[in-house]
């Protein structure tokens, strides 16, 4: 399933670019790299679909609170 | 190019887009009876918050957006802050998408498979961000006749049903619950809001925005006040917060004289919809911002990308509908306060103080700003 | 043909995916569930159902009902499992009643309507009804006259309510709310079996009295009717009352019912004491006088007759009252709920403690009667020496 998720990603992903009028490089690598991502999103969803939501702007938050308390403490 | 919407289609997208995904659900439950306050308090609470974005639009003049930002905030910030709101969009229309999908499965189709529906709405979503912020603006004018008719319509027919006594006693227990409720409504759906900022383009005039985004988000919490207080008193208050989909329990109770029943079908229709649209320019908004981000004019070359991590993500941010019910009775996490609220009044200060510095000599900021 | 490419190929692709339908059912495999019943939950699960499978089509459809039940561990396990026995996949969109019998609403109904409320296959528009004096396959395997299945049977008599009387019907979303509110008990309507014929037919009539889950009495047509007046429902009920005529002496006299509004409200006196008031406001028609010697035309005895029936129904209503005030205990008119809308300040004092507060609770009844309609004729029928 993994194997056909990502070949259809990538088939997507062929055709289109080759649809384009003209291919700038900094265009298909933005467009590579984006479809690349989704695609091991898929594939890591299909091995495991409970995995963790990262939380960037948490982590931020968390980290402040920590430092502040901390300051506190002492 | 430009791509300019005239103002009364900018009003209706921004009607559906806070309508959209939100009617079915149990919004602002924690407010129990006192529902309608909840929602009168977040509108009041909100309406500074949309006044700030428009003022910040306005602020562009005619420019379009990426030169706007450009002027206003500098290159690299103004980039870096497109970067994070197309995150935000994406995440969104994950949301949005999964709200959906799990809503189809949970009233129509229980052993489809989530992805098979998620990516026919990722399809049709793709489409629709391809053609643009203009078509997308005009299909809104359309669709919204349907919607809002619909609505009325159907709110026609539950009066029929409703039981004004379940509105009482009023604040039994206290203040708490409405602003609980209220805060739950601000979160999801009307803050929302933001994405749209990075959706148009251009406005005819400085006061667009204006015209654009307040009419169309008061008109369109209003609507989701009186749905949700008709549904709130055709179901019982006790009973409200428990449902999933109160309004859709609602209008099954609907029967004109014995033969005009089982009308949920509907509401599911308007649901499907409002979805579509909201979903369609959180996706715009992501591939505009995301391509403005990385320095390039046109953004249509990143949807697909995009719309194809979408069928995942829907996945991957909600799996069920329980889910889905967290995410919409959550009242304020990080990272929504940071989005909604924290960093539109930081731009807001900053591009007050920046248009006041430009401001001095000429009457509108015509010239290539930035650094 | 690059750009006409393109969007083909996603057309083939959509098309690709529309052919898995993961949802499709035929028809056919289909077995339609009009009815369910609950007749024990402990210690397993007995549910009855009655299905029907229809043959032929048009003018010449069949629907022949069958009865089949069974014992499982849960309501869901049972009504799934009697699938098997059908060979068909059942079907549960079309259900029209969901009954209980006697024993399991006694032991508390829950555990035998939860699933009922959760299950999205089922509407929440199905009648729900306590079976007295019979278990529910008893009443799914009588035979109704007319009515090709009992459940068709039952539905068409709660459409009739307002002609018929006797009971209140009640669908499973109001046993819902009726649970989930604060301060008002639940009631359910009744079914029993009556002879006709020979044969057994399932009439409805009277109420199941509930106090939380569990039924706590019944009440027979005649109250069932008084509640529908203190619930100011329209129900065009009949009500025989001995009329004094003049000096002629009592004639049993027959009213309809056609015209109702009641006012509740809350009262808190000045001593603290809370007490409800009551208005009724009746207006009737008079369908039968027999041999009484009654015109409508002498306004003195129909002021009379009005009188007598405010008597009348004054007395009916205390009666009633003091079988759910003080016998049953439950606050089925919703006194409670009265309370926490207009005076939140007296729930929160005495809502704790409802049970003791409503079995004293006093009541202050005002009824007024009108005589708004006589049929054909306002003058007895003429019969000459």
């Amino acid at each position: 399933m993994v194997v056909v998720v990502i070949l259809a990603y990538a088939a997507v992903a062929a055709l289109e670019i080759w649809l384009w009028a003209e291919r700038p490089w900094q265009k298909v690598l933005l467009y590579l790299v984006l479809i690349a991502a989704g695609a091991v999103l898929a594939a890591l969803l299909l091995r495991d679909s409970d995995l963790k939501v990262p939380e960037p702007v948490g982590f931020v938050t968390r980290l402040i609170k920590r430092l502040w308390e901390g300051g506190g403490g002492k | 190019m430009k791509e300019l919407v005239p103002d009364h289609q900018g009003l209706v997208l921004v009607m559906l887009f806070v309508v959209g995904n939100t009617l079915v659900f149990a919004l602002g439950g924690v407010a129990g009876p006192d529902i309608w306050l909840a929602f009168l308090l977040a509108t009041v609470l909100a309406i500074p918050m949309i006044l700030l974005m428009a003022r910040v639009r306005s602020l562009m003049g005619g420019a379009s957006l990426a030169c706007g930002l450009e002027q206003l905030l500098g290159k690299w910030p103004s980039r870096a802050l497109a970067f994070a709101y197309a995150g935000y969009a994406w995440r969104l229309a994950c949301y949005v998408v999964s709200d959906v999908t799990n809503f189809i499965q949970a009233v129509a189709l229980p052993t489809t498979p989530q992805v098979v529906t998620a990516t026919l709405f990722a399809l049709l979503m793709l489409w629709a961000a391809k053609e643009g912020v203009e078509v997308l603006a005009r299909f809104a004018a359309i669709m919204s006749k349907v919607v809002f008719n619909v609505l009325f319509v159907t709110f026609l027919m539950l009066l029929s049903q409703v039981e004004l006594g379940e509105f009482q006693p009023v604040m039994y227990n206290g203040v708490k619950p409405v602003w609980l409720g209220a805060f739950q409504l601000l979160e999801f759906p009307f803050l929302e809001v933001v994405v749209l900022f990075w959706v148009f383009d251009c406005f005819r005039s400085k006061k667009s925005p204006y015209r654009v985004f307040l009419p169309g988000f008061v008109a369109a919490s209003l609507i989701l006040l009186v749905m949700a207080s008709t549904s709130l008193a055709v179901v019982g208050a006790e009973r409200y917060a428990q449902f999933y989909f109160p309004v859709w329990a609602a209008v099954a109770r609907i029967n004109i004289s014995t033969f005009l029943t089982r009308l949920e079908a509907i509401i599911g229709v308007t649901f499907a919809i409002g979805s579509f649209v909201k979903m369609a320019a959180c996706l715009l908004a992501a591939s505009r911002s995301l391509a403005y981000s990385f320095g390039f004019a046109d953004y249509r070359f990143l949807v697909t990308p995009l719309a194809l991590g979408v069928i995942p993500g829907s996945q991957w941010f909600i799996s069920t509908l329980l889910d889905v019910e967290l995410s919409v009775i959550k009242t304020y996490p990080t990272s929504a306060t940071f989005f909604q609220a924290v960093l539109p009044v930081l731009i807001w200060i900053w591009v007050e103080w920046r248009a006041r510095k430009l401001g001095r000599g000429k009457s509108s900021p015509t010239q290539a700003g930035g650094q | 043909m690059r750009r006409r490419l393109f969007p083909m190929l996603s057309l083939l692709l959509v098309s690709l995916l529309l052919t898995g339908c993961w949802d499709y059912m035929e028809i056919e495999s289909l077995e339609f569930v009009f009815g369910l019943g609950v007749d024990q939950v402990k210690p397993e699960v007995v549910v009855v159902l009655e299905m029907a499978k229809t043959s032929g089509g048009g003018q010449q459809t069949m629907v022949e009902p069958k009865v089949l039940s069974t014992k499982s561990q849960s309501a869901a396990t049972a009504a799934r499992a009697l699938s098997n026995p059908a060979g068909l996949r059942t079907f549960w969109s079309h259900a029209y009643v969901f009954l209980i019998s006697e024993q399991v609403a006694q032991e508390g109904i829950i555990p035998a309507m939860e699933h009922i409320v959760r299950s999205r296959h089922l509407r929440s528009t199905v009648w729900v009804f306590i079976t007295k004096e019979c278990t529910a396959e008893e009443v799914f395997k009588s035979k109704p006259p007319v009515a090709n299945s009992v459940s068709e049977h039952l539905n068409s008599i709660v459409l009739m309510q307002d002609a018929i009387s006797g009971f209140l019907p009640l669908q499973v979303w109001q046993l819902n709310q009726a649970f989930a509110a604060e301060g008002v008990a639940a009631i359910l309507p009744t079914v029993k079996l009556v002879h006709q014929r020979g044969e057994l037919v399932p009439i409805v009539e009277g109420t199941a009295v509930f106090k939380r889950d569990r039924m706590v009495g019944w009440l027979d047509g005649q109250e069932s009717d008084i509640l529908c007046l203190l619930k100011g429902l329209d129900q065009r009920s009949y009500y025989v009352v001995d009329t004094k005529v003049t000096d002629h002496g009592y004639f049993p006299i027959t009213y309809e019912l056609v015209g109702n509004r009641v006012e509740l409200k809350p009262l808190v006196r000045k001593d603290g004491s809370i007490a409800v008031a009551i208005s009724l406001t009746l207006e009737l028609g008079v369908e039968e006088i027999g041999a009484a010697p009654l015109s409508f035309r002498d306004e003195k005895l129909v002021r009379s007759v009005e009188a007598q029936l405010a008597t009348f129904v004054t007395r009916e209503v205390r009666g009633f009252l003091w079988k759910i005030q003080r016998e049953y205990n439950a606050d089925i008119l919703g006194f409670g709920q009265l309370f926490r809308r207009k005076k939140p300040e007296v729930w929160r004092r005495l809502g704790e403690d409802w049970d003791a507060q409503l079995r004293d609770l006093q009541v202050e009844l005002d009824v007024q009667c009108k005589i708004v309609f006589t049929g054909t004729s306002s003058e007895p029928l003429l019969v000459r020496e």
